[in-house]
């Protein structure tokens, strides 16, 4: 079974939420996973996303997600 | 000498025309920074209670932080504050561009206006030579308009400030305007210029800012742009700005709707980020330093007619767009640059004009009152409301007090739905499913303001239910709401967070949005003005400041207490009508609970008022 | 360095300009940056960048002959400089100061406002 390994960049107003969390963090699993369900992997709730941008471009929480890429979430500014 | 700083407090009777530029005082620097800190003391110290916001003894203050005006990112920041004709309390608002750093090059940190000039006037402030020039012919000129005029007359380095027709005419909630589209929009700081016949303020700084490393600075400064270019977000946010959120803010259900009926707006898709970068973008337009742009400089076409406009960021978009439910970006971008030539705060002026279609709605107000019928969703009658507001015309002198005077005279039951705290309007989020926001709103110094504290996202962290899931579950699926524990703590700690970042001159997008990291401002700050503080140190001042801004609102506002810290009865007692929070609202037993909670941690007693022994903790007089 | 600039980029957030005085002169004082940046507001909404691309007018107006092309660039030699400002009035771009020296100053190519610019306005020329 191919492992999946993903990086996720935390930044903003998500990492004030979510103190636990580094800048960048790593996922990794066994089965397929969106968007969605990687958010949840790290403990956060992905309503509290903004966005998701995977080389520069938006992409659907439920995008089922390939290997070793990079995903960016991005929080909301946060009554700017 | 004082690193970092201008070095002088210039203040000006503009009815005398007597001018005094003063060392800037090293005390008030330690204790209170600058920007907000600056503006919170000397509004504390010099305005005596019984004042007239309106009247020629209220002062306007224009302060820059330390920060402001130097080689490090979001350097452009500006604060304003006044005894506020919207509230009766401390009033302030922060602004971006050009014009604090200009003051600063021409020698001031501080500006402090003062008196009233007989007839309509601008200052020009050429470093240091100062004058307050007599010009009746800028008399109801659009605020870009006579910017416009002034940039011509005086030059493309000059740097100014301008009211339109509804500072002159003393709208509560009038405007500042800057650089063709930033403003200081927030508790009606340009009626109170406009009562002291101030059209502009017009600076020009050619000179310096001493600096106590400026090697050791500009390396600092240079790296943290480096930070910021390499920070993923840096590419991936710049270019929706704001706006970006507001779809988000529809689908956690806190887009203000229908006057605040809802929390849900279907065409939100019309009124996005992506439609403002489709239908009317033409340039980023940034802020003095910035390297994320949030201004996004457009052109929209409308049946009415079309306008360059720099917008409409989110809170216009929340406001004009989704309470006065104007369905296209185009329409929206359009009420927005009328409220920018007339000088009216967009986050205000949609709320009121909502207010009045609703009280239409429900007969409150009738046809003979208007001038004609008016309805939701019409941009004929948003421009036909802003254009009687601002010359207090009509129904428009009614409205043009805010909605809580406006509801008073209405009557009606109007007040369950004057959607506002103190007298100043709510802004962009809707909180009947957001406790900790709520508590934002309803404890901020100014008023209903979101950005002393913008707890929603924490509030949604705290919520038990994904709403996206639920909403794809379809009808009957509701978030809960999420509860109010462990609220208070986090809503504190924002709102001396997100203030601090006034108090240095500096924005704060690039740490929310990018991730830049606070320690940086640590260093740079060491290196500019050779005082070493830490992020800790500069948040333990922050809040005393906040302790001052409700000490202002004790002096200034009779009987100020409790009853001054609830959100209208509409969030208290009606359900939200549709979308993914509808059914929900907060019982006051609840926002009771929080605000005895808030009041024990702040050190004030149960009516809201700081104790003598808080006063004397935190040192103040 | 040389300059070359592309416009439709810049934000007008005057990086270039601040950082600009910081290394030539070690002051916060855009008013002597040796780029200049205007905003055409409100109509039609776009800013013009002012640079020195090295054309060389200055030297060739300079009557001491104190500017000298080095590598493409022209630098200012301030032993032979006499404080006329011929050279402060003939640059057809408007991008050179007079210090508060009395000196005449111009763009010396060192690439700040290029390394600082957060939006790829100002870039070295590479041709």
């Amino acid at each position: 079974m191919m492992t999946l390994k993903v990086d996720v960049i935390v930044q903003g107003y998500l990492r004030e939420l979510y103190p636990h969390l580094r800048e960048k963090e790593e996922v990794i699993s066994e089965t397929p996973l969106t968007v969605r369900q990687i958010i949840s992997q790290l403990g956060i709730k992905s309503e509290t996303v903004l966005f998701v941008t995977q080389e520069g471009r938006i992409i659907d929480k439920d995008y089922l997600v390939e290997s070793n890429t990079e995903l960016v979430l991005v929080s909301p500014p946060a009554g700017g | 000498m004082l690193h970092g700083y201008a070095g002088k407090i210039l203040k000006i009777n503009v009815g005398s025309g007597k001018q005094v530029a003063e060392n800037t005082p090293p005390e008030l620097a330690e204790q209170y920074l600058g920007g907000r800190g600056f503006v919170a003391r000397l509004l504390y110290d010099s305005i005596e209670p019984g004042t007239d916001p309106l009247g020629p003894a209220n002062l306007v203050v224009i302060a820059t932080g330390p920060l402001s005006g130097h080689l490090l990112p979001g350097s452009g920041k500006t604060h304003f504050g006044t005894l506020s004709p919207a509230t009766g309390g401390y009033g302030d608002s922060n602004m971006g561009g050009h014009f604090g750093p200009a003051l600063k090059y021409a020698g001031y940190d501080c500006l402090v206006l003062e008196g009233a000039a007989e007839k309509l006037s601008t200052i020009v402030i050429d470093n240091d030579k100062i004058e307050i020039v007599e010009d009746e012919t800028l008399q109801g000129k659009g605020a870009l308009v006579a910017e416009k005029i002034l940039k011509e007359r005086l030059g493309e380095d000059f740097q100014i400030i301008t009211i339109g027709p509804a500072g002159e005419n003393k709208v509560a909630f009038a405007c500042i305007s800057h650089d063709f589209g930033r403003q200081a929009g927030r508790t009606g700081v340009a009626a109170v210029l406009g009562s002291k016949n101030i059209k502009a303020v017009a600076v020009r700084g050619t000179g310096s800012i001493p600096v106590y490393n400026a090697k050791g600075a500009q390396q600092k400064g240079e790296a943290m742009y480096k930070v910021c270019f390499a920070k993923p977000g840096f590419k991936t946010w710049t270019p929706y700005g704001t706006a970006s959120i507001t779809s988000w803010v529809n689908e956690v259900g806190a887009f203000p709707t229908r006057n605040f009926q809802s929390s849900f707006a279907e065409f939100h898709n019309k009124i996005n980020g992506q439609a403002v970068v489709d239908k009317l973008l033409i340039t980023d337009k940034g802020c003095f330093g910035c390297p994320t742009p949030c201004g996004k400089y457009g052109y929209a076409k409308t049946a009415l007619g079309n306008a360059y406009v720099e917008g409409p960021e989110y809170e216009s978009i929340a406001t004009l767009g989704g309470s006065c439910c104007l369905e296209e970006i185009e329409e929206v971008a359009y009420a927005n640059y009328v409220c920018d030539q007339l000088g009216l705060d967009t986050i205000s002026a949609g709320v009121v004009v909502s207010f009045a279609m609703e009280c239409f709605e429900k007969g409150v107000i009738n046809t003979a009152e208007i001038g004609r019928s008016i309805s939701f969703g019409s941009l004929d009658d948003v421009v036909y409301l802003l254009e009687k507001i601002a010359a207090c015309e009509g129904i428009g002198a009614v409205l043009a007090g805010g909605v809580k005077p406006a509801s008073a005279a209405f009557g009606g039951g109007s007040e369950q739905y004057a959607i506002h705290v103190k007298g100043l309007e709510w802004s962009g989020y809707e909180c009947r499913n957001a406790p900790g926001m709520m508590l934002s709103y309803m404890t901020a110094d100014v008023g209903a303001h979101h950005n002393r504290s913008w707890a929603l996202g924490y509030d949604i962290s705290q919520s038990d239910a994904d709403v996206s899931e639920l909403i794809k579950a379809g009808a009957g699926g509701k978030m809960d709401v999420s509860s109010p524990e462990g609220k208070v703590d986090h809503v504190i700690s924002m709102q001396h967070s997100r203030p601090l970042y006034d108090t240095l001159g500096i924005c704060r997008l690039q740490t929310m949005e990018i991730g830049f990291e606070t320690v940086h401002y640590e260093e740079v700050f060491e290196l500019i003005t050779g005082r070493k503080l830490s992020w800790a140190e500069m948040l333990a001042i922050s809040e005393k400041i906040w302790q001052l801004t409700r000490l202002f609102n004790v002096k200034h506002i009779d009987g100020f207490g409790r009853s001054w810290d609830y959100p209208p009865r509409r969030f208290m007692e009606e359900p939200v009508t549709s979308g993914p929070n509808e059914g929900r609202y907060i019982k006051k037993e609840i926002l009771d609970k929080m605000l005895d909670e808030y009041y024990e941690k702040r050190g004030w007693d149960s009516n809201g008022i700081p104790t003598p022994e808080t006063i004397k903790a935190y040192g103040l007089k | 360095m040389k300059l070359q600039v592309k416009e439709d980029r810049c934000s007008g957030c005057n990086v270039c300009r601040v950082v600009c005085t910081l290394e030539n002169f070690s002051t916060v004082q855009p008013s002597q940056a040796l780029l200049k940046i205007k905003g055409l507001f409100p109509d039609p909404g776009k800013y013009e960048i002012a640079y020195c691309n090295q054309c060389g007018v200055c030297a060739g107006e300079c009557p001491e002959e104190a500017i000298k092309e080095v590598n493409s660039e022209y630098d200012i030699d301030y032993d032979l400089c006499t404080q006329c400002l011929i050279c402060v009035d003939s640059c057809p771009f408007d991008v050179m100061v007079v210090l508060e020296s009395g000196y005449p100053a111009k763009c010396t190519g060192c690439g700040k406002c290029v390394e600082l610019c957060p939006r790829d306005a100002v870039l070295a020329d590479q041709g």
